[in-house]
Parts: C-alpha cells; sequence; structure tokens
C-alpha cells in the first residue's frame, strides 16, 4: 500500500467517519452518503 | 506550503465562499471553514509556477461535484512532472472511472506545460452530480481488452522522442504478449522543451488501469518507455483493479458515496 492510500483512508475516516477495511490489496470503504 | 497547495486553498476558498487562515508559502498549519456551498460558473487561477494544475483540480474536485449548477475551471501551471498526477491520467482514468460514481466531468490539455516554466494550460468542467454519489465495485481484474496511450514531445520532433518513447513501450509489453495503441503528439505550444509518456489499459470487467511518466533532463526516451510499460505490467501482475495512483484518488469519492465501494490496489 502506498503512503498516499495509507494517508487518505486515515483522513476519509477521521475527518468524514467513513469506515474503511483493507484485506490484502482488497479495500472497502463504507461511504456516508453524503 | 507550495504554491501549488496555496493557489488550491485559495480556489476552494472562493468556489465555496468560505473562510481561510494562516494560508502562506511556508505555512506547517492553516484553518479552512467551508462556506454555504458552491454555484455552477467559470472560473481562472494561474499557479504561477510549474506547480501541479492536476493536484489543483483534485483539491476542487469533491467540493464542485456538488455545485448548483455546471461549473467550469481554467488552470495554468504544469501538467506532466513527477510526485504529481498527470493530465492524461485525469483525462483517461480518474475521470473515466468517476463517470461510474455520477461525476461527469472532462479535462482538455489546451498547452502542455512542464518543470520549470510551466505555462500549462487544461480546461475543466463538471456536471453536478444532483443527487448522492454511487459506490464504486472493483473485486475482480478480469481480461486486458484494449491498451491505448500517448506519447507527447514539446519540441522534440527532431530528436524523435515520441516514436522512441512509443517503441521502447512496446517492445516491453510485447515480452508479456500486450501491444498497446499510442497516440503521437508532436507539441510546439509548450514554453519549454518536454515529454510525457501515459499509458492506459481497459479491461473486461471495467477496470482503466494507467501508467506514464513524464521527462527530465538526463532521461531518455527509452527510459521514459521503459518504466511506464514496467509500471503498468506491474500493477496488472498484482490483480489489482486499480492502478497506484487511482487507488489514493478514488478515496474520498468513495468516502463520501451512498454504499460500500471496493477496489483491489496494487500490492508494491
Amino acid at each position: 500500500m502506498t503512503e498516499h492510500v495509507e494517508t487518505n483512508l486515515w483522513l476519509v475516516s477521521t475527518i468524514l467517519g467513513a469506515r474503511t477495511e483493507v484485506d490484502k490489496n482488497l479495500v472497502k470503504i463504507q461511504g456516508i452518503g453524503l | 506550503m507550495r504554491p501549488q497547495h496555496l493557489k488550491a486553498l485559495q480556489a476552494l476558498k472562493q468556489i465555496c465562499h468560505g473562510s481561510l487562515d494562516g494560508a502562506e508559502i511556508g505555512s506547517g498549519e492553516i484553518w479552512f471553514q467551508p462556506g454555504g456551498g458552491v454555484e455552477g460558473g467559470h472560473y481562472e487561477w494561474d499557479i504561477g509556477t510549474a506547480g501541479s494544475t492536476t493536484l489543483l483540480a483534485m483539491t476542487l474536485l469533491p467540493a464542485v461535484c456538488f455545485s448548483r449548477g455546471a461549473i467550469s475551471f481554467k488552470l495554468s501551471g504544469g501538467l506532466f512532472q513527477d510526485f504529481a498526477p498527470s493530465a492524461y491520467h485525469m483525462q483517461y482514468v480518474l475521470f473515466p472511472m468517476l463517470k461510474g460514481m455520477g461525476i461527469t466531468a472532462e479535462l482538455k490539455v489546451i498547452r502542455p506545460g512542464y518543470v520549470p516554466r510551466g505555462g500549462g494550460i487544461i480546461e475543466v468542467g463538471v456536471e453536478p452530480v444532483g443527487g448522492k454519489l454511487k459506490p464504486i465495485n472493483l473485486p475482480t481484474q478480469g481480461k486486458v481488452t484494449r491498451i491505448q496511450g500517448i506519447a507527447l514531445s514539446s519540441h522534440l520532433k527532431e530528436r524523435k522522442v515520441s516514436q522512441r518513447m512509443v517503441e521502447k513501450c512496446n517492445e516491453v509489453l510485447k515480452s508479456q504478449g500486450y501491444r498497446a495503441d499510442i497516440e503521437i503528439i508532436h507539441d510546439d505550444s509548450a514554453l519549454q522543451r518536454g515529454a510525457a509518456l501515459a499509458l492506459y489499459a481497459e479491461t473486461s470487467s471495467g477496470c482503466i488501469i494507467g501508467a506514464d511518466r513524464a521527462g527530465e533532463p538526463r532521461r531518455t526516451s527509452e527510459e521514459i518507455g521503459r518504466s511506464v510499460a514496467a509500471s503498468l505490467l506491474e500493477d496488472l501482475s498484482t490483480g489489482a483493479t486499480v492502478d497506484r495512483y487511482l487507488a489514493d484518488q478514488l478515496i474520498f469519492c468513495a468516502a463520501l458515496a451512498d454504499g460500500v465501494s471496493q477496489c483491489r490496489i496494487p500490492r508494491l
């Protein structure tokens, strides 16, 4: 995983409250439905 | 903070009528308060250096897709350089993938711009989403159905830079059974010499996986062609459904979407 992916996942989780999950190379993001 | 970061914040402040404090070149901390929404219209911003125009566009995108009307902006600065999204990747990979999430955006390269002089121009148009963003679902890569690309060089026609990038790129791709249809562009409008090569592979499951690299002094055409092909092959070999650049770019829109998005990122 690149640093950009790691940073952005942290950011959307912290700022927007989106739930994120990484399993091996599969990334899942539960959007907030803005 | 660099000039392109500052201009991105100022542009965001302008379109959403927000407030911004502490923003200046070199700032380590800023305060940004969004305003009451984004109106449609046309805007123009000049970074004033070779700072990345696509970085500016990326900053604005999550806000402008929720605007009350169609919005367009003309950005001046750098288009092709290391450590920033390339204009072609945004045009041929990011924007087509965002279409599936309900975002209609298009990009036109008006004039290429390179380090150090910049002076490149892109025009970006975005239609309002008019509702919620749809999640993106990319669990499997599928088979590669087509590889296309662009080999751009400015003021370098006599050195056959575009052709040499294409030849080396296809030589490497051929070793893995692929071939790319690459458009060759000889540009004379840029403020300086420069070059860029971009590839984008479409797959049977709806993925678009890209790779690109810009020229640099003492970076040969062959080196660019080889590295772009190798980057694409490496990402494809991991079973990824997004390339190493798209992986982080989709995250913001996925986080705003109504539902669960999923994709496979390259294991690097």
